[in-house]
């Protein structure tokens, strides 16, 4: 059994090294550069461009505005990370917004170039602020029900004996993943190629094909290792769009590569939230009512949801539940899923106000929840897939020493240094894609997987490996994965924690076929691993490839399905700054069978940093007056650094779900995120007294 | 693309002469501002003077005065032994500064010289900096430069205005801003040598001359002056009396992320109690103003007090009377006060 072994990643060496080849190391011949030339108003009609004096800069082949490019919006497939094209129409909806396109020979050229565009605008008034606009939220349609209603909350409500209410808020907040985007797009004939940074080849695919009125099949997309993602790289975006078109209008290949600053307004960001949270209580703590409504900043045009009542709907026992999820239309670049979406901001809003049920009751926030544990979905009715969350409070608080916990704030120090303890609990639904693989087993006994997967760097080259070595008996070291490709089976994104379940079923089903195609070569079944070559040989066959697939059955509609966890956090303040550190965090997670102990501890280690940084540091500030989200690069966007970052111990309830995936897994990608902004804010409220209802806290 | 010519010089007399017959020439040393100032377009110099292979980057003590070269790299400072032993709230400060990759780079001159960090000096830094409504149409057919700065920002366009003013006021200057400025000044090792009377030993064409480390600053902020050097003028080296203030003051740096970040607020400085009440007291301010900030009212007011929390917070609200908050630096006020009870009352050991 290679499945469960903690094997090292297959991509690290490379990494480590500079070995590997990112995006922006390919090198095409011949390619021009893109650059956007970008809006600086928040709204507004672009009403006439002179390009004459950047048209004279040595290099330069062309300046597009608007309608010159042949592509046209709005993109209908959910791929687009917005509808709306650049450069199809004058409007301008948001701030960094592209109004025109400069293409020169080197990428100096086009930046001085662009900076050289006289672009004039009819200023069209700008709203950008969510608190002062939160009388004008909207529900819109999208791919989850907006809003869920089960029993009466208002009779819920009136029986309760404690009720508490609370507006909650998370902040903006950028996915900074290190490796800016760069997209390479090159024509031959009616064929495009396109090399960029993205989770979903597909994806590309199938929203390229929409905007350039081109066939799928005339489109191939590819990527390599991706750095970092988390989000950002999991739609389409303008830039990818554009490229596409420039290089069609210009016969030659055409490369953008976004800066820092344009990550801040290219490819989305989570947007905040305001959540407004009731729950009603008996007094031995049952939840009678919980109400969840969250607002999101919303594009002008283009449509994000991030629900944030998602969890509520399911995360406890409540015969009264009732959720929301809004939007605030807003001069701001489109949102688009960060990890961890929807959850991750509104878990935040429940599990604080868990903590303060907990303690008008006197109840001990872990008893809290367990009093009011689910064993079927209180929204759907459905039962769970598999839920080891017990397990998980138990593990966690164990390990984290939570029984030593004295309940009254201010009660624990070590020496002048205030302590806090604080947990909550994490839920988020699970995704699966359907998702095919080939695999090819040779005369000498190597073995390849090809899918249309991706590495962003959560270890899928690794397990895949794994699984496949799982069936066929080989070793994992003989077996090489090709990914990042259009031409290879066609997988799902690699987003929503959910290419494990999806890719590597696939890769299982793969590997079965083949084993079965051997035995049927070999006449006989039981064949050992070390006989596979022999078999090819006397087929006098070089290799032998099989493609599986796998998608989510019908039936398995019949449960809920969700990751789960536990985590606890010590924080640790100074009593006169009162500035707030974590200095321990245990997190304990239910996401089913465990392909890769090593891998699947840095994705839940991940996340707890990631966390860590939505409790205490992250907030994308915008500019009241433009719209601009301000930081615009690491030094104005706080991301936990290694100071921030304190012991962190993960642990995983033993589980196999058969009804999630063939594997037995589910995603472990971003449940570690999740918890820990309440988690945060609940252990400043036990060391201090102040009850902190907004993250990132500022006290 | 703006094309610079580069020139390595060999001494301060050299650099200064090569600047002497070009008004844009500036200065490089450790790089770490200058470059970023170069590829966002804050300066844009025709004449680039590498100052790398200069001399005057030594560390040397007497009797009376530790004496720093300007071009002394961060990290070799707080590391070196008599800066330890003389004045320990200077490797307090450099060790709080940036990132230990950045300290190798940085000098300490140019610590001093660094550029604020608000948001809006910075500007929009998207790869094109195109559109700019206010000034399109307006702007002169024969400007040279692209637009410098999307947002209004007096420091980089003068007359366009302060954007925080209306903008994002979370970093904002609470003593000391102009009507046309609220900018901060960035560096932690300003407030340490503020506070420890440092001098400053300028070289340029007309010779040489000490400054005192706060006069490199203007006392209000004023966007047309980042400092009061002269054309052409260098550091070359930071001269600390040897005492009992170096030997005593700490420095205190309050800042969001654990490491690797600009203060919120910062406190330098230390007491002296006898019999029970405040002899002698120094105390200055970082995060606060386009300057480091010496707290001479606070000082003034601790003297003969009791050393309490009490009186601390009294001193800083003396300090703060003359404060001009925004809405969203309000904050301020209590963490500075928090900084500096802290800082007097529980300070920061040595490593």
């Amino acid at each position: 059994m290679t499945i469960g072994t903690p094997l090292v990643r297959q991509d690290a060496v490379g990494k480590v090294t500079g070995a590997a080849r990112f995006g922006g190391d390919r090198m095409v011949d011949g390619a021009l550069e893109g650059v956007l030339v970008r809006s600086q108003v928040g709204a507004g009609e672009v009403v006439a461009f002179d390009v004459a004096r950047a048209l004279q800069v040595a290099g330069v082949v062309r300046i597009f505005g608007a309608g010159e490019l042949g592509v046209t919006g709005p993109l209908e497939h959910w791929a687009a990370g917005q509808a709306t094209v650049p450069l199809s129409d004058h409007r301008i909806r948001h701030h960094g917004q592209p109004v025109a396109m400069v293409i020169a020979d080197t990428r100096a050229a086009a930046i001085e170039a662009a900076g050289l565009v006289q672009v004039t605008v009819e200023p069209g008034s700008v709203r950008v602020s969510l608190p002062e606009f939160l009388d004008q939220t909207i529900e819109i349609k999208d791919w989850a029900p907006t809003h869920s209603a089960v029993g009466d909350v208002a009779a819920g409500l009136e029986g309760a004996v404690v009720t508490v209410t609370g507006r909650y808020t998370t902040a903006d907040r950028h996915h900074l993943a290190m490796e800016p985007s760069v997209v390479v797009a090159e024509w031959t004939g009616g064929d495009l190629e396109l090399w960029t940074s993205t989770q979903w080849v597909f994806g590309v695919r199938a929203a390229l094909a929409q905007a350039l009125g081109v066939a799928a099949d005339r489109i191939r997309v590819r990527t390599g290792p991706v750095g970092g993602g988390f989000g950002a790289k999991g739609s389409t975006w303008p830039h990818e769009i554009l490229a596409a078109a420039a290089a069609r209008v210009l016969g030659r290949p055409v490369r953008i590569r976004l800066s820092r600053a344009e990550t801040f307004v290219a490819h989305g960001h989570q947007p905040a939230t305001v959540q407004d949270v009731t729950l009603g209580a008996a007094a031995d703590g049952t939840l009678l009512a919980i109400r969840h409504q969250s607002v999101s900043a919303a594009a002008m045009d283009d449509d994000y949801v991030e629900h944030g009542s998602l969890g509520s709907r399911t995360m406890y026992r409540c015969p009264n539940i009732e959720t929301r999820d809004r939007i605030v239309r807003l001069h701001r670049p489109q949102p688009t899923f960060m990890r961890a979406p929807h959850e991750g901001p509104g878990m935040t809003g429940l599990e604080i106000a868990m903590d303060e049920l907990a303690e008008r009751l006197a109840i001990d926030p872990v008893e809290l929840r367990l009093r009011n544990y689910a064993d079927a979905d209180p929204t759907s009715g459905k039962p769970f897939s598999s839920k080891k969350l017990r397990d998980c409070y138990t593990l966690a608080a164990d390990a984290f020493g939570w029984s030593r916990r004295t309940p009254a704030v201010g009660s624990m120090r070590d020496g002048p240094s205030l302590i806090g303890w604080g947990m909550a609990s994490c839920l988020m639904s699970t995704f699966r894609f359907g998702g095919a693989a080939r695999i090819i087993i040779r005369r000498d006994g190597s073995v390849r997987i090809e899918t249309g997967s991706h590495e962003i760097g959560t270890g899928v080259s690794t397990i895949l490996p794994q699984i496949a070595a799982d069936v066929l008996g080989v070793d994992p070291a003989r077996i090489e994965v090709a990914l990042g490709d259009t031409t290879l089976a066609e997988a799902g994104g690699t987003f929503g924690s959910a290419t494990t379940i999806g890719v590597g079923s696939a890769v299982h089903a793969a590997a079965t076929k083949l084993r079965a195609s051997l035995e049927g070569l070999a006449g006989e079944p039981g064949l050992e691993p070390a006989e596979y070559s022999e078999v090819l040989k006397l087929r006098q066959l070089d290799q032998l490839a099989e493609v599986g697939s796998w998608a989510p059955k019908r039936e398995e509609g019949a449960f809920a399905m969700n990751a789960y966890g536990a985590v606890f956090v010590e924080v640790r303040l100074d009593p006169i700054v009162r500035l707030p550190r974590v200095s321990r965090c245990v997190g304990a997670y239910s996401v089913g069978r465990i392909i890769n102990p090593r891998t699947a501890r840095s994705q839940a280690v991940g996340g707890i940093i990631w966390g860590i940084g939505q409790a205490l540091l992250e907030e994308s500030r915008i500019d009241p007056v433009s719209g601009r989200f301000i930081a615009e690069g690491f030094g104005g966007y706080r991301v936990p650094c290694n100071a921030d970052v304190p012991d962190i111990e993960v642990m995983f309830a033993e589980e196999f779900d058969g009804h999630a995936s063939v594997l037995g897994a589910r995603g472990v990608g971003e449940i570690g995120t999740i918890g820990v902004g309440a988690a945060v804010a609940n252990a400043v409220y036990h060391a201090t007294g102040i009850r902190i209802r907004d993250v990132p806290v500022r006290i | 693309m703006h094309p610079f010519e580069y020139r390595k010089v060999a001494s301060a007399a050299e650099a200064i002469a090569q600047s002497a017959d070009r008004r844009d020439a500036i200065y490089l040393a450790g790089g770490t501002e200058v470059v970023n100032w170069l590829k966002d377009g804050i300066v844009t110099p025709s004449l680039l003077i590498d100052l790398s292979a200069c001399e005057f980057d030594r560390v040397s003590l007497d009797a009376e005065t530790l004496s720093i070269g300007g071009l002394a790299r961060m990290a070799t400072v707080a590391a070196d032994p008599a800066v330890q032993q003389i004045a320990p709230a200077i490797t307090q400060a450099i060790e709080a500064s940036a990132s230990p990759a950045i300290r190798q780079m940085a000098t300490i001159a140019g610590n001093l010289l660094q550029r604020t960090r608000c948001p809006y000096f910075l500007g929009a830094r998207h790869s094109a900096l195109g559109t700019r409504p206010s000034a399109l149409g307006t702007r002169p057919a024969s400007a040279e430069r692209r637009v410098p700065s999307a947002e209004p920002c007096n420091r980089r366009v003068a007359g366009s205005g302060c954007g925080v003013v209306a903008g994002d006021q979370v970093g904002a200057a609470i003593l000391g801003a102009s009507p046309g400025c609220v900018a901060t000044h960035p560096s932690d090792l300003a407030v340490v040598l503020a506070v420890l009377e440092a001098e400053l030993v300028v070289q340029g064409e007309a010779g040489r001359r000490i400054l005192g480390v706060e006069a490199l600053y203007p006392v209000t902020a004023d966007p047309a002056v980042e400092n009061t050097l002269l054309r052409g003028e260098l550091i070359t080296a930071v001269r600390v009396p040897v005492g009992r203030a170096a030997g005593r003051a700490r420095y205190l740096k309050i800042r969001r992320r654990a490491s690797f970040d600009f203060a919120l607020v910062a406190a330098a400085g230390y007491w002296l109690v006898e019999d029970g009440v405040v002899a002698d007291v120094r105390l200055g301010f970082g995060g606060v103003a386009a300057r480091p900030w010496r707290a001479r009212t606070a000082e003034a007011h601790l003297i003969g007090r009791q050393p309490t929390a009490e009186s601390v917070a009294r001193a800083v609200a003396a300090e703060l009377a003359n404060a001009v908050f925004l809405p969203g630096n309000r904050y301020k006020a209590d963490l500075l006060a928090a900084a500096a009870t802290k800082l007097l009352l529980d300070p920061p050991g040595l490593p």
